[in-house]
């Protein structure tokens, strides 16, 4: 999978929420993410009046997020971000609920949360844009370096 | 997780496929929550129009919509539900669909979705107010919900227990009469962490929709945003469904909150605070005060034009007291031919409001009743509208998501009606 001329370094252990082995580029939101009135599922833009990372795009990122709040629509939100391709390739939330859990079962998009080892929080442990490899079977994150 | 016999049984597929496959679907579900086991649910709440994401995949094929909610590999032909399962609103308003824009095919196509899950046992009641309409928890039942500000409502003022479900999970619910054990069903998790203490006086109702929305906003501010909130201060007299309602959806808008409490006021918090607070002498304590409530209406009310073209009430759900209040307001007067007011309400209350003259009141003043929808479910707003005002946090939150181009006005349902009437905020 990994090309020899990369190193990857362990940066942080949580527990798996959904499993699989996915890499990418993060997009880390600083605030908690609405998906229904959030997140437009036809194009996986962040809408939400206000939030810092709006304009934003989490189709196909390692999207990292303290936590999901707002309307129920939540999970099918994800679902139809999954159904048409714009939902992210993975996820790191600081804390789940059942918003974030489901969302992350019925998009089947493997997903690492809370515990954290050592209580790290990966919303200030990653940065955007950094290259990241999701483990989320063994709730494991690598940073990929060239 | 853990499985009784019972479950071990449905989960082997004795009871046939649609119970089977749910199953498997919130054993999955309870795992990424971290659930031991499942518990029984006395009431589902769950919304079953097919979404317009899905709509050309479905095509009236309602086992393979169950397929897709349920995540499965079978299509799945339901067979009647047992347990008292509601509807959450939908996108379609069965009287002005053709004013919002939505065409007679697709009206059809949600008789039809109607029709099939009635005969399943479904009832329509297509709001986000169940509680307004016959599906009232009893303290104490294990419920699984969609809608936020129905399971905070639930949750906090009712005192049932459940989490924030959405479709997929509901569906399973209704279908087996279970759902993951974790989150707010358990009650260890449901002390509160933090204490917001009101040094103020509020007094409109819009008054408690910006305390929630405040409360909301700095439990994220403070990194708590998953905790549950106790508010001391809260005058017993005004704790009144149509405050607590508002208050509730907002918290639940510019937050994560799925429970709080208010001291000697809700059901779980009337033994004093060091019986519901988790460590009271530690516990962080915010003195709520006059500006923060200022500073939350300015936050909502982002127009400075005092025009208004469109009045949104009733997000939640209108009650029948709130539509009393309009009514009342409206009497002898006449909206504005320049302005729309839209009310939203479940098609319980609108037959009643109708059938009992408030309703009447109402749309001969050229108030619009719209039932079984909301505005943020329809992605709908008439040409050349620009300046919106509300009673609502949450509606204002969430249509200004939608239509970043438009202005917002927030107040209370006299301030809204007063526009309604004169067309200018703030002016009679």
């Amino acid at each position: 999978m990994a090309k020899e001329s990369e190193s990857r370094t362990l940066i942080l252990k949580g527990r798996c929420i959904v499993p699989g082995v996915k890499k990418g580029i993060a997009l880390v939101c600083t605030r908690a993410l609405s998906a229904a009135g959030g997140i437009d599922p036809a194009s996986g833009e962040i809408i939400e009046a206000r939030h810092p990372q709006r304009g934003e795009n989490v189709r196909k990122k390692i999207l990292i997020f303290p936590n999901g709040k707002g309307s129920s629509g939540f999970s099918l939100i994800f679902h139809a971000l999954s159904l048409t391709g714009n939902a992210p390739r993975a996820m790191i939330i600081t804390r789940v609920n059942s918003l974030t859990a489901l969302a992350a079962v019925v998009g089947n998009i493997p997903t690492i949360g809370n515990p954290f080892e050592n209580d790290k929080n990966p919303v200030d442990c990653i940065k955007t844009g950094e290259k990241l490899l999701v483990d989320a079977s063994k709730g494991m994150v690598f940073k990929v370096e060239n | 997780m853990f499985l009784t016999k019972e479950e071990e049984k449905v989960l082997n597929g004795e009871y046939g496929i649609p119970r089977q496959e749910a199953l498997k679907f919130l054993i999955k579900y309870g795992e990424a929550l971290g659930a031991e086991r499942l518990v029984s649910v006395q009431s589902v709440h769950t919304a079953m129009a097919v979404p317009e994401q899905f709509a050309k995949m479905i095509r009236g094929n309602y086992p393979l919509l169950n397929q897709v909610l349920l995540c499965s590999k079978r299509q799945i032909e339901l067979g009647q539900l047992e347990v008292f399962t509601t509807t959450h609103v939908c996108n379609i308003e069965p009287y002005y669909y053709e004013y919002f824009g939505v065409s007679e095919e697709v009206m059809q196509a949600n008789r039809e979705i109607r029709a099939h899950y009635t005969k399943k046992g479904i009832i329509f009641t297509s709001t986000c107010t169940p509680y307004l309409v016959g599906n009232i928890p009893v303290r104490g039942n294990h419920i699984a919900w969609m809608e936020s500000s129905a399971v905070v409502y639930a949750n906090s003022v009712i005192g049932a227990l459940g989490n924030i479900e959405g479709i997929e999970s509901t569906l399973a619910a209704a279908i087996t009469g279970k759902i993951p054990y974790a989150g707010f069903h358990i009650p260890e998790n449901r002390k509160a962490k933090v204490i917001f203490h009101l040094d103020i006086i509020l007094e409109k109702q819009s008054d408690f929709d910006a305390l929630g929305y405040f409360i909301g906003e700095e439990l994220e501010n403070m990194g708590m945003s998953l905790d549950v909130p106790i508010i001391t201060g809260f005058k017993q007299g005004q704790a009144t469904q149509d405050n607590l309602k508002g208050m509730g959806a907002a918290m639940a808008t510019s937050g994560a909150v799925q429970l709080y409490h208010i001291d000697q006021v809700t059901p779980e918090a009337r033994s004093g605070l060091e019986n519901i607070v988790e460590d009271l002498g530690k516990t962080e304590k915010i003195v709520v005060k006059m500006e923060d409530i200022k500073r939350t209406y300015d936050i909502l009310s982002t127009a400075t034009d005092p025009k208004v073209d469109l009045v949104i009430l009733g997000c939640p759900h209108f009650s029948l007291n709130q539509l009393k209040e309009v009514a009342l307001l409206l009497e002898g007067k006449r909206i504005r031919d320049d302005v729309i007011l839209w009310i939203f309400l479940p098609a319980g209350l609108k037959e009643l409001a109708l059938a009992r003259g408030f309703g009447k009141m109402i749309e001969k003043a050229g108030g619009m009743l719209m039932m079984d929808t909301c505005p943020a479910l329809m992605q709908f707003k008439p040409e050349n509208v620009k300046i919106v005002a509300s009673n609502s946090a949450k509606q204002i939150h969430y249509f200004s998501a939608e239509f970043p181009e438009i202005r917002t006005w927030f107040g209370s349902v006299r301030d809204c009606i007063n526009a309604a009437i004169s067309g200018k905020w703030g002016g009679n």
